[in-house]
């Protein structure tokens, strides 16, 4: 697989995340919820490539993880955004607002 | 920060492996629970919706491996996994890792011992304060060619005023004296110093005070400072012992200071003790004015000033001993200053044998490696279709390589930690038989720097034939295993290519080995044929130094040397007893110009030079020295000056040629203004120095002519000359009971002495080549075994078509012999290249000796042939139906 592909599906995944944490803490499975729901079942993650990434923010220090309970009733870990994870997030999106309206511009020219 | 709780994570990935790892588990088993429900919810069966979860959750095992890079101890547990598998799969193999972790502990255990050596001897800080500044400095003896001759005391005083290049300059001169009072009489080493001798070193007393400039002035009191080995020894360490007064050769001197026990100053060449001094007394240079340019005698030592170099200092000695030169020219013409780092001083005689011993070693390891290298390529062989099954499974070629040197590494660091062990001994076994003037190999042993050593010798030799079997495997799973597969096709294709050129590498190796202990064997062997001149069996030697205040005229010396030489010779056993002013391989004697009566002067710096020893009537007798023309001394010249003397054959070739030397006069300039002695006899040439070099005229004189307080007695007997000690020292003491005596040998060990440093070499070279020897042959033995087991089916298919044993044992030999001679003709070239770099440890046989060459070239090649001859008898026992059977 050619590496730069590699790192802008991860960059991209890494957002989503970022963002589906946002507006408060979730478990892995959640997150993936969250996303999905957000993108109105466009965007499933894939679970494979859920958690590696999960490790890696945290990794990274933009979130943190904590053993808790789940609404069923069963132990669960929850994700929640760092304030680093928060100005991590903030610069991902402009970026990618950049390079979304780049995009765009170019898919547009005739 | 990021680094910070990257390595938390990872060493709570490592540390607490059990509990991340469940955790890790606990998180993705509720996923999957989450998962099932939904589908649950999606109307699924909860066995159905089961299934659906851990399909969608993609394959199990990956994510988690997935998430383990980033939960797990990263590339240090990879490495854990690969030593763990690595340990599994030697463990498994419990014959070839036995095999390989002796032969590396042998390798690498040679090489720590004798480097501990080479480290103890020539790279351990000297004990002086900023050691590379001291200097040692000898007069260059242009025209006998000695570079290292001792000091006259008018000059040194010139080069001390002279010189600028030095902080301070010491002389000092070593002798014995004998020590009485408080227990037996003993004979102790001494060095006579210039008091700044301590400052010069940088040394400072543990107890008391070194020497003051005013120390040894006239009248004032007389001291001595002793070492610390004396202080326990005589004194049982007691602190009071400063300012006590102790009897050296009969004076009582106060002894003001003892030095720390790492103070061992000592220069063995021309030392007249021959043994590190343990009491040191002052040397006034000043009350021998009168007789500055008299004989020389003196070892001179130096500080250099701070960044002066040692070559700026001999350039500045080199105007100094010019102008001495000029101004002495009678004296000193021919004469220069040589300026010696101490370092070199103290290593000098033995640093080209250890450094050629250490390649020897280096050798021996090369070899071992090769050994292995073969073993593991054998191996891995065998392991190839494990190895392509985990090309297979997505393991990439440096993953492979990495898990292979792993190994490798593995087996050389439990090698090399036996190794270790094994270098504890053998470095015991170096120092009891290394020469005696090996200075510091005493203190050879393992620290942190050879430890080092051997830790860096250790993965150096890990990688060295790890690195080759590990590419050669690599690249054999990706590409050529399953074609070959386990079908034997002829000599291995690449892979047996490979070991045969480690194989013509391991047989030129041995044989440059092979040929460096054949030039020291056929050295030794010279040396011992070389005939002294003398006959050293059943001789015994006692060394008797007569205290000057005890006995002030030579009258009186005299008089006891002769009661004590009657007396032994009435000893039962003794043959002749008699007495020498300096004993063949053991002293250093006289030697001096002379002229002949009656011959026109030579001109200044090109005199006649001759050693003189001082002998009794009875000394040519008991050394067994043949009277060649004429007389030996009388029993009345020996207590009276008859001026008679007897001279050596060389003498009278050399300086009487075509003439007759009996009766002829010489005049030697020894003591006081030389008197016209007559030769009355010419003896047999004994070698007093060494047993090589060339031989010099000597001249014998009777002690009334030249009397010396110190002569070492020569004792023929009829039986062991060693057990007659004992009764001899009794009738010594029977003449005066104060009177220590020492150095109570044989003369054969005072001539083992002499050739020691060879003998030590010959052994030490003679043993690494044996081993050498040994590892080449295993080294071809497996490489055809090998080859052979491969070929199995091949050779059964010739067998069948009609091939007898002839056949296969020709083939076989064959392909060994092969490798065995492109091995011998590698080695000729490489001893040829190397063995000049040992020139200077043989005598009486050239670096490039042929006899030497071809016959360790034979040795080898025989060898060789043996050790195909054996797998080559086995394969012609293949039966060709079961060979044809199994294809």
């Amino acid at each position: 697989m050619p590496k730069q592909d590699a790192k802008l599906l991860q960059g991209t995944l890494d957002m989503l995340i970022l963002k589906a944490l946002s507006l408060g803490a979730l478990h892995g499975f959640g997150v993936g919820q969250r996303i999905m729901q957000m993108s109105a079942d466009a965007l499933r993650v894939e679970e494979g490539s859920l958690y590696p990434a999960l490790y890696r923010i945290e990794q990274q220090g933009w979130i943190t993880s904590e053993w808790g309970v789940s609404d069923n009733n069963q132990r669960a870990k929850f994700y929640s955004l760092t304030r680093a994870g928060r100005r991590q997030l903030q610069v991902e999106e402009e970026n990618w607002e950049r390079l979304a309206a780049a995009v765009f511009k170019v898919m547009q020219t005739t | 920060m990021y680094w910070l709780r990257l390595t938390r994570t990872r060493l709570r990935g490592l540390l607490r492996k059990k509990s991340v790892e469940r955790e890790m588990e606990e998180e993705l088993r509720f996923h999957l629970r989450m998962r099932a429900e939904e589908n649950v919810r999606r109307g699924m069966t909860p066995d159905e919706a089961e299934r659906a979860a851990l399909r969608s959750f993609g394959q199990w095992a990956r994510v988690k491996e997935n998430c383990r890079d980033f939960k797990g101890g990263g590339l240090v547990e990879v490495l854990l996994q690969d030593v763990k598998f690595g340990a599994r799969t030697l463990r498994k193999n419990p014959g070839f890792t036995l095999v390989a972790v002796l032969t590396l502990a042998l390798g690498i255990g040679a090489n720590t011992a004798i480097f501990s050596v080479v480290e103890a001897v020539l790279l351990r800080a000297l004990p002086y304060r900023d050691a590379e500044r001291v200097v040692v400095l000898w007069e260059n003896n242009r025209l006998r060619g000695r570079p290292h001759n001792v000091v006259n005391q008018g000059n040194f005083l010139d080069w001390r005023a002279q010189a600028a290049s030095f902080e301070g300059m010491a002389a000092f001169a070593d002798q014995r004296y004998g020590l009485t009072g408080g227990g037996a009489p003993e004979e102790v080493a001494a060095q006579a110093a210039t008091p700044n001798l301590f400052e010069v070193l940088g040394a400072s007393p543990l107890l008391g005070r070194t020497l003051l400039p005013s120390d040894g002035e006239a009248g004032r009191e007389e001291v001595a400072v002793i070492g610390y080995d004396l202080w326990r020894r005589r004194f049982g360490g007691a602190p009071d012992v400063v300012g006590k007064v102790v009897t050296l050769d009969g004076r009582g001197v106060t002894v003001v200071g003892v030095m720390p026990p790492d103070f061992k100053w000592f220069v063995k060449e021309n030392s007249l003790s021959g043994k590190p001094a343990e009491v040191w007394v002052p040397l006034s240079l000043a009350e021998q004015q009168g007789a500055a340019r008299r004989g020389r005698y003196l070892s001179a030592v130096a500080r250099l000033k701070p960044g002066v170099s040692v070559e700026q200092a001999q350039v500045e000695m080199n105007t100094v001993a010019s102008r001495i030169e000029a101004e002495y020219p009678d004296w000193a013409k021919n004469w220069g200053v040589v300026v010696v780092p101490l370092r070199d001083q103290l290593a000098g005689e033995i640093r080209p044998a250890l450094l050629v011993i250490l390649g020897a070693v280096g050798f021996v390891l090369l070899i071992a490696c090769v050994n292995v290298a073969n073993l593991l390529m054998a191996r891995s062989a065998g392991r190839r279709k494990e190895m392509a099954l985990r090309a297979a499974l997505g393991a990439g070629r440096m993953r492979i390589v990495r898990q292979l040197l792993t190994e490798s590494l593995l087996l050389a660091v439990v090698g090399g930690a036996l190794g270790l062990l094994l270098s504890h001994w053998l470095t015991g076994a170096l120092v009891a038989l290394s020469p005696p003037n090996l200075i510091g190999a005493g203190e050879a042993g393992v620290n942190p720097t050879v430890l080092l050593f051997t830790l860096a010798v250790s993965l150096l030799t890990g990688v060295a034939f790890g690195v080759a079997p590990a590419v050669e495997t690599s690249r054999l799973s990706l590409g050529e295993s399953l074609k070959e597969s386990s079908r034997g096709n002829v000599g291995g294709g690449r892979a047996g290519r490979v070991r045969g050129a480690l194989v013509v590498a391991e047989i030129g190796l041995a044989l440059v080995l092979l040929v460096g202990a054949g030039l020291m064997v056929r050295s030794f062997l010279r040396l011992q044929a070389v005939n002294p001149g003398f006959d050293a069996s059943n001789l015994l030697t006692l060394r008797v130094m007569l205290p000057q205040t005890k006995y002030p005229e030579a009258a009186r010396q005299i008089e006891f040397f002769r009661q004590a030489t009657a007396r032994i010779g009435a000893l039962p056993g003794v043959h002749t007893a008699s007495a020498v002013s300096a004993l063949p391989f053991a002293d250093l004697g006289s030697a001096t110009s002379f002229t002949v009566e009656g011959r026109p002067p030579l001109p200044a710096g090109d005199k006649l030079t001759t050693d003189v020893r001082v002998v009794d009537e009875n000394y040519f007798r008991a050394m067994n020295i043949p009277v060649v023309a004429g007389r030996t001394f009388t029993e009345r010249e020996a207590v009276e000056d008859r001026k008679v003397a007897v001279v050596n054959e060389t003498m009278a070739r050399r300086h009487f040629p075509g003439e007759d030397p009996l009766g002829k006069r010489i005049l030697v300039n020894m003591s006081g203004e030389p008197t016209p002695t007559e030769i009355v006899g010419v003896v047999g040439d004994a070698r007093y120095d060494k047993l090589e070099g060339e031989l010099r005229p000597m001249v014998y004189w009777t002690p009334p002519r030249l009397t010396y307080p110190s002569m070492t007695l020569v004792v023929r007997t009829a039986g062991d000359p060693g057990a007659l000690g004992p009764a001899a020292v009794r009738e010594i003491q029977a003449v005066d009971r104060d009177q220590p005596v020492s150095d109570v040998r044989t003369m054969d060990s005072w001539l083992a002495d002499s050739t020691a440093r060879t003998r030590f070499g010959t052994l030490l070279l003679g043993a690494f080549a044996c081993a050498a020897l040994l590892l080449a042959a295993v080294g071809i033995y497996g490489v055809i075994s090998y080859s052979v087991a491969q070929r199995r089916n091949e050779i059964g298919l010739r067998m069948a078509l009609g091939a007898q044993a002839r056949d296969v044992l020709k083939l076989v030999v064959g392909q060994g012999m092969r490798l065995v001679l492109a091995g011998v003709g590698l080695g000729l070239v490489g001893a040829f290249a190397l063995t000049r770099l040992m020139s200077g440890l043989l005598y009486g046989v050239g670096a490039a000796d042929p006899p030497t060459f071809a016959a360790n070239a034979l040795l080898l090649t025989a060898v060789s042939l043996a050790a195909c001859y054996i797998p080559a008898r086995r394969a012609t026992r293949v039966d060709p139906l079961t060979a044809l059977r199994s294809e």
